[in-house]
């Protein structure tokens, strides 16, 4: 177990996934520096915010293309069928993998944090409920990006699924805002009670990544008191059932 | 296989053919409208992937720079006032602490030469105020100064003096109850602004310092005009 886990780690690194992300978020941080510099007022609370969207933007995409495209690598030159030729239940090679790319996450998080109070420093609690969202939430899309992975034979149509889950559960506030909207009023009545329904399932069922990393908590330091609860339940709850249907999944798959 | 020479005058070709490109696309911008009307709540939420803040952030910097739009300068007379404070609004309901916005709008955009657009500035700082407890009153006196001295309207002035004065609002200093004779009284549009934006600073020790430079920099810009308006 512990070799798969080390072996995930030794391809990041041989990948040089933690060097290029790591530049890329110091790029991002620096050019969210400049841009508060460029306002008149407030300039640490935007820099701030600009930092904040783009490392977890770059961190995310990053670990998504990492994650999809290691696993197709791994199918094709068979590095899978060697892991479970050895005394390792498919379940189990799941959940290490999972763990493996998350130990890739943690650091990447770290860095991002590490590298934040380059555009400003936010208040001490506000930057720790901000970096425990932003794992949760990496930690979420390592799991989507490691289930679609294991379900489709490409790499691209992985990612490209990945990134539209992702999309999809980070616009969830829009999509229920347009559910407790009037939408009977601008469509046919039955055209939107369809529409209505369907976008409400939806809404039920994808996990409310909009409700992770708010960039306001390093603007202004105060947070809703339960925000870290209910990023931590959401995790609770959706990491499960992502790994859960990934273990599902790979168990009927044949090679 | 080594590349041919072919090969390699293609590129040079090619590369020199992208630098002439380059520099006839040197002053080229992207052109976009100067203003369009703000999107729904919902609809500007999801365009920053359900961070509000961070559409809060990135639309305050769009406000400093409506009319920049590649290649054209739009003036701010030619702007749509009604979409402008409609933004305002949008942007406000995002973060409602921040003083960027109202300041902007006060500062910034109600000194527009289409001086009936003031109104709108007008009706947009007495609506903020309506929700910022701490510094309505700064955004009512605002409002009072651009309906008198932009609008012309002293009237409407009076009447947001005397709705000032009458609050008792525990955060506003003594001087605004004194407003309604300030309204009356016949002094020049920039002496007016002089004296409320000093008696702004004076009365808000707890301004932070980017905002306090805010301010010195608009009493600056007033003292290089000539009493009669004209920028030297």
């Amino acid at each position: 177990m512990l070799v798969t886990f080390r072996y995930i780690v030794l391809t990041a690194v041989r990948d040089r996934l933690m060097v290029g992300l790591s530049l890329a978020l110091l790029g991002a941080v620096v050019i969210a520096a400049f841009l508060g510099e460029s306002t008149f007022m407030e300039e640490r609370q935007t820099a701030l915010t600009f930092a904040g969207f783009s490392t977890r933007l770059i961190l995310i995409a990053g670990l998504i293309l990492f994650v999809c495209f290691n696993v197709q690598r791994s199918f094709e030159n068979r590095e899978v069928d060697l892991m479970l030729s050895r005394p390792v239940s498919r379940t189990q090679y799941v959940l290490i993998t999972w763990a493996g790319f998350s130990g890739v996450a943690l650091f990447m998080a770290l860095i991002a944090v590490i590298l934040l109070p380059i555009a400003g420093m936010p208040p001490g609690g506000a930057l720790g409920l901000w970096a425990a969202s932003l794992l949760l939430e990496a930690l979420i899309v390592v799991a989507v990006a490691l289930f679609f992975s294991l379900s489709l034979r490409s790499a691209v149509a992985s990612a490209m699924a990945s990134f539209g889950f992702y999309l999809v559960a980070r616009m969830e506030g829009f999509l229920l805002g347009v559910v407790q909207a009037d939408w009977n009023a601008t469509a046919s009545q039955a055209l939107g009670s369809v529409i209505s329904k369907t976008i409400y399932v939806v809404g039920l069922v994808m996990p409310r990544l909009d409700l992770f990393g708010q960039t306001w908590w390093l603007s202004y330091g105060d947070t809703q008191g339960d925000a870290l609860m209910t990023v931590l339940a959401q995790a609770a709850v959706y990491l499960p059932l992502l790994l859960g249907a990934a273990v599902f999944d790979f168990r009927r798959r044949r090679f | 296989m080594t590349p041919s020479r072919a090969n390699l005058a293609f590129l040079v070709v090619i590369l020199a053919a992208q630098l002439l490109v380059g520099l006839g696309l040197l002053d080229r911008r992207a052109s976009r409208p100067a203003l369009t009307p703000p999107p729904s709540h919902a609809v500007a939420l999801a365009s920053a992937l359900g961070d509000g803040e961070f559409f809060f952030r990135g639309g305050v910097m769009r406000m400093m720079t409506i009319g920049v739009t590649g290649g054209e300068l739009v003036p701010m007379r030619e702007l749509d006032y009604g979409d402008l404070t409609g933004w305002f609004s949008l942007l406000d309901s995002f973060d409602p602490r921040s003083l960027t916005v109202p300041y902007l709008a006060a500062y910034w955009y109600g000194f527009t030469p289409n001086t009936p657009d003031a109104r709108y500035i007008i009706d947009y700082l007495l609506s903020r105020a309506t929700f910022d407890a701490k510094h309505g009153w700064r955004w009512r006196v605002q409002a009072m100064y651009l309906a008198k001295h932009r609008l012309g309207d002293l009237e409407l002035a009076l009447s947001i003096a005397e709705d000032l004065a009458a609050r008792d609002d525990p955060e506003a200093p003594y001087w605004v109850e004194h407003m309604p004779a300030f309204m009356l009284e016949g002094l020049g549009e920039r002496e007016a602004a002089l004296i409320l934006l000093m008696s702004i600073m004076e009365s808000t020790p707890d301004m932070s310092d980017d905002e306090r430079d805010a301010l010195n920099r608009a009493i600056e810009r007033l003292n290089d005009e000539e009493p009669s308006g004209e920028t030297r």
